[in-house]
């Protein structure tokens, strides 16, 4: 099963379009610094954290960029899969087909961890350019915060060690994709078509960005309250709990998990 | 008796309305070659899929020797392009956890391909590629091959190996199953065929000497033709296209001598008599059709 899982995530990551992660968490994290150059120009002192935090932090890069960019990068593990014959040879290696597909599940999580990592010390390396290292968060960050204007911007709690909060922001965002991933990875079991898989999720994430609430945990706005739910709360928006938020997305991902297990056993590859 | 490695038994397939296989049994013992021919769309791939449990059935079973696993050679090379040779088998070997990284190099080896080579698998000629996959398939050293359309992209000399390889790997027991439209290398490297056509077995042939024998003879006129289907039986004998003179394909189990003796005394008037081996096109068309002057 070990086995299993780390050849599905050398495959997944082993491709070059993954490289795409280096000009795309730049491009956020200029977007982002745009943003923190005018609050330079209000005399706050900014550190390093603030455009790390700042860029991770954002939903609209978080959505259109890290969320966009994973889909695109694993959406179609299946479906490659498939269409070139490696799931011949790895589906007739494997144990079972349950295996098989716990393979591919955790492999997605795992992919998700190497690209939030790989996210996360590029913009932090990126913003090393920009900004000052500090041990900690800035006071900009931890009560002065207001940046943003209505983009969800957080305030973090005093005292909080920005290393810690990077590892909490990474494994959030990781579970957070990793669960939003399997919709389609999971309906490419069934629909083969090549565009059904990425199209899905971007449909998904354009139509919750144009119907966002807080408020209904039923509504499609799956990625904002996904990111917001965190232990660190929005100013401007009404988060849910963590607890809720995790509850919320494992019983997707399990419920996700189950579907797929279901279908690997009827279907043919 | 020969140990078998496969038994599948009413083997069905249906997808939707339609019926990729129907009630196809095969039995592959250890060491045999089997070739299985058909046309475009006849259920091979299918067939494979489901041995090697890609694929579900319909209904019938497979029974496969316990020891040993299946190597799989799919028809088109499934590789990591940005990978190198050995990192590729390494990822598929890590799967089972059966073989080393003495297991891999040596596979490389016995393909002609080199283990130093560090060159990404995407710079690979076609033939390149396709013994890197063989490679894939007898690493870990399966009891049953399935190999689909093995010859692709291959030099000359690359089918030579291919055919020597086989013969190693049989004579060590090895069961084989090969998919494949080149008639010409199945013949050569199987010992059994087995043409499948809509999805059904169409037709069994042995190679390997059978009792079981063809000669192709020429009589001098029409009545010659009647009396040597008299002669024959009508069934034993398959007219072939008329040239100077009557031809056709008979099948009989006596000793050339002999059946030209027999056939004198008959008062058929022979003008040429000749062996000919199982002829896999002949029996490959039979199960073909013809439409619009096409073979479909």
């Amino acid at each position: 099963m070990i086995g299993m899982c780390w050849t599905e995530t050398l495959k997944l990551i082993g491709r070059r379009r993954w490289l795409a992660i280096f000009p795309a968490s730049i491009l956020a994290a200029l977007l982002n610094l745009s943003t923190l150059h005018c609050q330079t120009e209000h005399q706050f002192v900014l550190n390093v954290w603030d455009s790390v935090f700042g860029t991770l932090g954002d939903w609209i890069s978080f959505r259109f960029i890290f969320m966009l960019l994973f889909i695109f990068l694993v959406a179609d593990c299946v479906l490659e899969d498939v269409a070139s014959n490696w799931a011949w040879l790895t589906l007739s290696r494997s144990p079972s087909r349950h295996a098989w597909w716990t393979a591919k599940v955790v492999s997605l999580f795992i992919a998700g961890l190497v690209y939030f990592s790989l996210g996360a010390i590029i913009i932090l390396l990126f913003s090393l350019t920009q900004f000052p290292y500090a041990a900690d968060l800035s006071p900009y960050a931890t009560g002065l915060s207001n940046y943003g204007q209505g983009l969800g911007t957080m305030a973090f709690p005093n005292g909080t060690n920005p290393w810690l909060l990077c590892v909490q922001f990474v494994l959030y965002s990781t579970f957070a994709c990793g669960v939003f991933a399997l919709i389609p990875v999971t309906i490419s079991l069934v629909i083969r078509k090549d565009y059904v898989a990425p199209l899905i999720p971007f449909v998904w994430l354009f139509l919750s960005h144009l119907g966002q609430t807080n408020r209904l945990l039923a509504r499609i706005d799956l990625i904002l309250r996904m990111f917001y739910a965190s232990y660190f709360h929005s100013r401007l928006t009404a988060p849910i709990s963590l607890s809720g938020s995790l509850f919320y997305l494992s019983s997707v991902g399990i419920g996700l998990y189950l579907v797929g297990v279901y279908v690997v056993q009827r279907t043919d590859f | 008796m020969m140990s078998e490695v496969l038994r599948v038994t009413a083997l069905r397939k249906v997808v939707g309305r339609k019926t990729l296989l129907n009630q196809v049994d095969l039995t592959v013992n250890c060491g045999e070659i089997v070739g299985l021919i058909g046309p475009n769309g006849a259920g091979k791939t299918t067939f494979l899929k489901i041995i090697s449990g890609t694929a579900r059935a319909t209904s019938g079973t497979v029974a496969l020797a316990k020891t040993g696993g299946i190597g799989i050679l799919p028809e088109s090379p499934a590789l990591i392009s940005e990978m190198n040779a050995l990192q590729n088998l390494q990822l598929l070997a890590s799967i089972r956890g059966k073989v080393g990284q003495q297991g891999i190099v040596d596979a490389l080896k016995t393909v002609g391909l080199d283990p130093l080579n560090r060159k990404a698998v995407k710079y690979y000629s076609l033939g390149m590629k396709q013994r890197l996959m063989l490679a894939q398939a007898i690493m870990e050293q399966p009891q049953l091959l399935l190999l689909d359309e093995p010859t692709n992209g291959l030099d000359p000399l690359g089918i030579i190996d291919l055919r020597q390889l086989l013969f190693k790997l049989a004579d060590q027991g090895v069961g084989i199953i090969i998919a494949s439209h080149l008639l010409n290398e199945i013949e050569r490297m199987c010992h059994r065929v087995v043409i499948i056509s809509q999805g059904s077995i169409f037709n069994e042939i042995d190679l390997r000497g059978s009792t079981q024998r063809q000669v192709e003879i020429s009589v001098s006129s029409e009545d010659d033709w009647r009396c040597l289907v008299d002669w024959a039986e009508s069934s034993r004998v398959q007219q072939l296209p008329f040239q100077e003179h009557p031809r056709g394909l008979l099948e009989s189990q006596l000793p050339m001598p002999r059946l030209i003796a027999e056939l004198l005394a008959a008062g058929i008037a022979i003008e040429s008599i000749q062996p000919v081996k199982a002829s896999l096109e002949a029996a490959f068309l039979q199960c073909s059709r013809r439409e619009d002057g096409v073979y479909r």
